[in-house]
């Protein structure tokens, strides 16, 4: 039964079955400790919002909800790509070897994603907001191009963007479009970990209840726990029921999600750990102390 | 045999009809717009920048995005990357003006396959003023790698243009203009990349863009009863630039003059000077905006308070080869 349209923001339901989330949560311990072994190695990037992202990236690429044949995963937050890489990595595009190779000249994974460096990478990003107005050109393209085919079987666009990001105006910009296109073949998901280069987000910006204002711009919102990966299939499971305009998908977050002396903490924003630093979190994160 | 090119141009070039530059860019539009991967999309410009022809012709194609140029830059990258051939229009002020980082990374590192039509180019915008006077747009599209940067010096030559970019693969700028004015070039099989001699002369190089290119046409032409030869070539592609052609025409007068309705900083003329500068230097001269804001008020009237008007250019040229 597909949800109409702007009922409103609500707390999505536990559905009580913990086989395949548990497997995701592992996978998106996996995924960051191979964002810390990049960072490690590269001695450069970004921490903080690639690891609380984690289970964000485990449900898109292996959750089974989204089709990776025709679907398309944008990044807008383009500092999160260690992640993005990691996951591809793992989903068997390219070799995970090469993964040490993170932000070296000449490599396919630069420290911004430039799209075309891998057939994956749909966008390039890095400057904040650019990427949510490209996946929505995207899903207004794609709605053309399937005409009259139902919602059901158009590709979708799946864009992740950062609760940082959506200082940047275009942000509101492409909400518009969204909305006034009735974009339904396009879900977003906000990281929200509250945090920023420079500080707390809540002492940068005054979003309030962040959900309330997505909502007033006409985006059907789902409020969920961000770190759940239950939570986050039962979310998209949702969104691509939803008909008549987009889905935005509040994942609320902790930055640096899974490492006790990272978690909560801007100065981790793009932190590179040490050795020691390095060994503990892996620890934590039930992960190998190996070098990617 | 005449000086003149009959190639390019119409037997009554001298007396040719008035049309504005951007009414090219609405019937080019209607005609590639048959191919139905041509998608245009407006930031509430769609009247005054002529795609709203396209839009009357195509509406299930065309997207009112509203005022929001970073947006739209950022749509027309995503609507290229399906497959589709998107042009977006706006006015250059604003796009490039205002979204130059969105064509930056969205569309020019991607590759975007994005046609980016600036109209109101220059101050020949007139009395909207400095705000609405694109004069600074051929420098911020030509320092962008993988960009092409085309300016049509009419409506006939405008419309070949959008037809040559559509069929381009990879971004490209069109800058277009406001103000009816003579349109004097035949249609003909416009190559990017390659630049039009409409007149031989050997005794300056005479590299125009835009409006002032008709001028210059006529500059010559009275000085030529002074015993004054001009060539005069009309720099169609500002990117590539046409190295062949200019350098051939450099070494023949060894004197070059440059007129655009630009800064002269970034602009055509900069390109040719450093063109010039390094590989066959000479002379040279460019006129245009000088390094000041744009003014309001009728178009004609605003160039010759620049010095862009036949009066100025000619005073300009004969002063340059008495120096």
């Amino acid at each position: 039964m597909p949800t109409l349209y702007g009922t409103g923001i609500y707390e999505l339901g536990y559905t009580g079955n913990m086989g395949p989330a548990l497997d995701l949560q592992r996978v998106a311990n996996q995924l960051r400790g191979d964002v810390l072994r990049m960072v490690h190695t590269a001695q450069a990037g970004h921490v903080a919002g690639p690891l609380s992202a984690g289970e964000i990236y485990s449900v898109l690429y292996f959750g089974g909800v989204v089709d990776l044949a025709q679907d398309k995963i944008v990044l807008s937050c383009g500092h999160y790509c260690p992640i993005m890489y990691a996951a591809l990595a793992r989903n068997g595009n390219f070799p995970r070897s090469e993964l040490k190779t993170f932000m070296q000249a000449g490599s396919r994974l630069p420290g911004h994603p430039e799209r075309g460096s891998l057939p994956e990478v749909e966008v390039s990003a890095g400057p904040l907001g650019q990427g949510v107005s490209v996946a929505v050109g995207m899903a207004l393209a794609l709605k053309i191009q399937y005409g009259q085919r139902s919602q059901k079987t158009t590709p979708r666009v799946y864009c992740v963007l950062s609760d940082g990001e959506i200082q940047e105006g275009q942000v509101w910009e492409a909400f518009n479009t969204a909305v006034r296109r009735q974009l339904d073949n396009l879900i977003f998901i906000l990281d929200r970990n509250r945090i920023q280069i420079e500080n707390y987000v809540a002492q940068v910006a005054t979003y309030g209840e962040v959900a309330g204002r997505l909502e007033a711009f006409g985006l059907h919102v789902l409020e969920i726990e961000g770190n759940r990966t239950d939570k986050i299939m039962e979310a998209i499971t949702q969104a691509k029921e939803v008909m008549g305009g987009p889905v935005m998908i509040v994942a609320n977050t902790v930055g640096g999600k899974g490492v006790s002396f990272m978690e909560n903490d801007p100065s981790w924003h793009d932190k590179v750990p040490s050795q020691d630093e390095l060994t503990k979190a892996l620890k934590e994160l039930g992960e190998k102390n190996e070098q990617v | 045999m005449s000086k003149y090119s009959d190639k390019y141009l119409i037997s009554e070039w001298r007396t040719a009809p008035k049309r504005a530059i951007r009414d090219g860019v609405g019937e080019a539009l209607v005609k590639i717009g048959e191919d139905e991967r041509v998608v245009v999309l407006s930031a509430d410009l769609a009247g005054s920048t002529r795609v709203d022809k396209f839009a009357e012709t195509f509406p299930d194609r065309f997207f009112e995005l509203g005022v929001a140029e970073q947006n739209m830059a950022g749509v027309a990258a995503g609507v290229a990357f399906t497959g589709l051939i998107p042009f977006m229009a706006s006015y250059a002020a604003f796009s490039p003006g205002r979204n130059w980082e969105q064509i930056r990374i969205s569309i020019a590192l991607s590759k975007a396959n994005v046609k980016i039509i600036g109209s109101h180019g220059g101050v020949a915008t007139g009395k909207n003023g400095p705000s609405h006077q694109g004069t600074e747009d051929i420098a911020l599209t030509r320092v962008l790698p993988n960009m092409t940067v085309l300016t049509p010096a009419d409506a006939t030559q405008c419309q070949t243009m959008i037809e040559a970019a559509y069929k381009l693969v990879g971004p490209v700028y069109i800058r277009t203009a406001r103000p009816e004015t003579p349109n004097f070039t035949k249609k003909y099989d416009f190559e990017i990349g390659k630049i039009e001699k409409y007149r031989e002369g050997r005794d300056v190089t005479i590299c125009a863009s835009g409006i002032p290119v008709w001028e210059s046409l006529m500059v010559a032409e009275e000085l030529a009863k002074e015993g004054v030869e001009c060539e005069v070539l009309n720099i169609s592609t500002i990117k590539p630039l046409d190295r062949e052609t200019i350098i051939e025409s450099a070494r023949k007068t060894n004197k070059v003059i440059t007129i655009e309705d630009h800064q002269i900083a970034g602009g055509m003329g900069s390109a040719i000077a450093e063109l010039l500068g390094e590989e066959y230097p000479v002379p040279i001269k460019r006129m245009g905006i000088t390094d000041k804001f744009g003014l309001s008020g009728e178009w004609e009237e605003v160039y010759k308070w620049f010095g862009l008007d036949r009066v100025s250019l000619k005073k300009a040229v004969v002063d340059y080869l008495h120096e």
